[in-house]
């Protein structure tokens, strides 16, 4: 390993030399870190580190000169933040490539990431705030032969920490833009069809069961745009596929996906669901939590920004859910009614999850349950709910220097599935954003958020006051009062400033407060943050 | 060049067809589980299971090691171990079968999911959520041992005693440390366990740790000699809530990279 990432840093030096003498070759990247200090505080919880601080950092080097790019990825993590898995402790190069690229062929040898239509079949990505880094080593394909037809092939094994998974990844991609590829300019309709074969092999080293080492998964899509009307469709199905994720299930998975989506001049809307049922996909079928996932399922759930709308987040159900999302904005123009003098953008949405529903089947005997462990019946709905949340939001801007957002939200989150706790959380939360254009570059953001809940450490009151001189410096501070926690003692304020500073690509921030314990989801994938008392840091840098 | 590429695209696809379904009953039952004889040193496979009565993903491992008990059967120890969140006891949940050791043990290592085990180790990078149970289990199966673990045990009055033989085949160097650890399991106990999003009211509870003859950092011990018997005796109350009948006693040795180098259990009732 070391002679070939040697070998790589030596052709990059070489070529740096030639890059000199050619003004085509250029050198990208970018470096940040993250720090903390962590302190004991009885009162929230939060522990200190024998390390005292910890740090993640990471800088990535990207060379291109003509059709060829190089790159490597130096890690750091020493050692790691407490919220990702300590099991990426210490120092390495885990990402390094080199592509070709002509006109019809792209050819990547060592890392990458990849995304297959949605992702439902195949998604290699990075998510360095979930900790999440499943990106191939092994080769990769593009192929766009005739105009508007696209391929795209790989086989890998998948990154796990500083090491690789121990499952073989190959894919198969293909996509054509029937408008493109033949010609049809008079169609309004834009049409794309797309397809995806996706296997695992993985040895079978199981005394107790025999194994499937071939997994196949293979999905088919279909993308319609006219005006500003969308739809993309995706349905996916996996053969038996036996994990830790689904009990050692045998039963063949499935799953659809479906966006239909409008953006007019004034208004727009999303109406989307989902379905799926037994669609965990990873390379290693022992692996759990984050590890080794080949494909992606996105949460069908509004991602929501504001801290206490996000408080309860919803994290996608690999071994099933039904879920369903309508989301509308309309924009009142100046000088009507609702518009008022400046216009006025509300928004609407509503999503909810359930199980599928699903009916047990017989034991084989007292040890062994039926390979299959359930029937289901496909789009079929169960009874338990498992996340709803509605939400208005009114942006209005109501003088030249006053903008405002109001924002009132209902969250039901069933702890019980998504934790493992005891019970359903319902919420409602309330929120005020108000910025004051001071004078040119400056501004003061006020924010306030109200949490209303009779379950988990109930009601919670925050507020946050930024100032920002654009594009260089801010400086804020925050409080988060649990004032409602039906324990007195724990009735705490969580406190936290911070400051930054940015010049062109360099930006510095520090800051100082408490972390609650919580939970972080990004797109339906989640992690969940322990307590933390202490100074932070964040430095980054883009060139 | 075209071609070609469109050929190796056919080709691929055809490789990516080829895919394992399996159809009818995938377990093995094949299985190997007669006793050892007597003062034997085949290897058993200790598997120490942090678990608790709240933790909704626990039967699933349950299930795992119920399946490999069925596969193994007396080569294969699993010690079910109650403590840490999922094993307080609440108003639903109103059982409680955490232990000083079970406890004190778990706090050595400070898991952080649950259910998770340590297969053969007592190393918290060992640490293994229960997909990877079955495959290092059968790891250590092929593993062999150069000790012999043997009990004794007397009921008397609300007293129990135990003694501990442990006998190595041949010489250990003086520098070797070893530790032995002595627990108390109780199995069929019948209590509420969380499933997923439901619970279970009459859940079958196996393999309990009820209590650490020794500490959870365990007692040296020292095999100098070939064929050196060490032998060691605890003594204990019998607490009214124990049923004899469903009480065994389990012993493992640990060496000095805290690996499991041997273990050993043996029901009380069946007991001398």
């Amino acid at each position: 390993m070391k002679k070939y990432i040697y070998a790589l840093i030596s052709m990059l030096i070489a070529l740096s030399v030639d890059a000199q003498e050619d003004p085509k070759g250029q050198f990208s990247g970018n470096f940040q870190i993250d720090g903390q200090t962590y302190s004991n505080d009885s009162l929230t919880g939060a522990e200190e580190v024998p390390e005292k601080m910890l740090m993640n950092a990471y800088g990535n080097l990207r060379y291109n000169y003509g059709n060829l790019t190089l790159g490597i990825r130096f890690e750091a993590y020493l050692n790691t933040l407490q919220g990702i898995s300590k099991k990426y402790d210490g120092t390495g190069i885990p990402y390094k490539f080199f592509t070709y690229k002509n006109e019809e062929l792209e050819i990547t040898a060592g890392n990458f990431y990849e995304q297959f239509g949605t992702g439902m079949a195949l998604r290699a990505y990075e998510d360095k705030m979930l900790g999440i880094d499943n990106a191939f080593e092994g080769v990769l394909t593009r192929y766009n032969p005739i105009h508007g037809v696209f391929f795209k092939g790989l086989v890998g094994k998948q990154r796990n920490y500083f090491e690789l998974g121990p499952g073989i990844v190959r894919g198969l991609d293909g996509e054509i833009n029937l408008n493109e590829t033949f010609a049809l300019d008079s169609l309004e309709t834009q049409i794309i069809l797309g397809g995806s074969l996706v296997s695992k092999f993985q040895p079978d080293k199981n005394p107790t069961l025999i194994l499937p080492e071939n997994v196949l998964l293979c999905a088919g899509r279909i993308q319609l745009q006219r005006n500003g009307l969308g739809l993309l469709t995706e349905y996916a199905y996996k053969i038996n596929d036996p994990s830790a994720d689904n009990r050692y299930n045998y039963q063949p998975g499935q799953a659809i996906l479906s966006d239909l989506t409008f953006n007019g001049s004034h208004y727009g809307f999303l109406l989307g669901f989902k379905w799926l049922n037994n669609m965990s996909f990873r390379s290693d079928r022992s692996a759990q939590e984050n590890q080794l996932l080949i494909n992606y399922l996105p949460s069908i759930a509004h991602n929501h920004i504001y801290s206490f709308a996000a408080m309860y987040p919803y994290a996608t159900q690999l071994n099933g859910e039904a879920g369903a999302r309508a989301e509308v904005f309309y924009r009142f123009q100046r000088e009507t009614f609702l518009g008022g003098k400046y216009g006025t953008l509300i928004t609407l949405s509503y999503s909810r999850v359930n199980s599928i529903d699903t009916t047990n089947l017989p034991m084989l005997d007292s040890v062994y349950p039926h390979p299959s462990h359930y029937k289901t019946t496909f789009l079929s709905i169960g009874n338990t709910r498992y996340y709803e949340d509605f939400l208005i939001e009114i942006q209005k801007k109501i003088s030249p220097t006053i903008n405002t957002t109001w924002h009132l939200q209902y969250t039901a989150y069933n702890r019980q599935v998504l934790e493992g706790k005891d019970g359903m959380i319902e919420a409602l939360i309330g929120i005020a954003d108000i910025t004051f254009r001071l004078r040119p570059r400056h501004s003061l953001r006020t924010e306030f958020q109200y949490l209303n809940t009779k379950q988990d450490f109930g009601n919670w009151v925050g507020a946050t006051v930024e100032y920002t001189v654009s594009p260089h410096f801010f400086v804020a501070v925050v409080d988060q009062w649990n004032f409602g926690n039906p324990n007195p003692e724990k009735q705490l304020h969580y406190y936290m400033a911070r400051a930054g500073y940015t010049r062109g690509a360099n930006r510095i921030q520090i800051g100082y407060g408490r972390q609650r314990l919580g939970v972080i989801c990004i797109g339906g994938v989640c992690r969940v943050v322990p307590a933390s008392t202490g100074f932070n840091f964040s430095i980054s840098s883009t060139f | 060049m075209k071609t070609s590429l469109f050929f190796s695209i056919l080709v691929s696809s055809i490789l990516l067809l080829s895919c394992d379904i399996i159809e009818g009953d995938p377990y093995v039952r094949n299985n190997n589980n007669s006793d050892p004889v007597e003062l034997d040193t085949v290897k058993r496979v200790l598997l120490l299971e942090f678990t608790g009565q709240k933790c909704p993903n626990c039967p699933e491992g349950h299930e795992q090691i119920q399946q490999l008990k069925n596969f193994y059967g007396s080569r294969f120890i699993p010690v079910a171990i109650h403590a840490g969140y999922y094993a307080i006891p609440s108003s639903t949940y109103p059982i409680d079968y955490r232990t000083t050791f079970g406890t004190n043990f778990h706090n050595l290592f400070n898991p952080t999911s649950y259910p998770i085990g340590m297969v053969d180790a007592l190393k918290h990078e060992n640490l293994q959520t229960h997909g990877f149970w079955s495959e290092k289990v059968a790891e250590q199966m092929n593993r062999t041992s150069h000790l012999a673990i043997n009990f004794e045990s007397q009921i008397a009055v609300n007293q129990l005693n135990i003694s501990v033989e442990v006998r190595s085949r041949h010489a250990v160097l003086p520098e070797e440390s070893y530790r032995l650890y002595t627990l108390l399991i109780e199995d069929s106990i019948v209590g509420r366990q969380a499933n997923g999003a439901t619970s279970i009211a009459d859940y079958v509870h196996d393999h309990v740790v009820r209590h650490g003859f020794t500490s959870h950092l365990g007692d040296s011990i020292s095999l100098f000699n070939p064929q050196q018997r060490r032998k060691v005796s605890y003594q204990t109350s019998i607490n009214e809530q124990w049923r004899i009948q469903h009480l065994s006693v389990v012993a493992f040795v640990v060496n000095s990279n805290d690996e499991v180098v041997q273990s050993g259990t043996k029901k009380l009732s069946t007991s001398n």
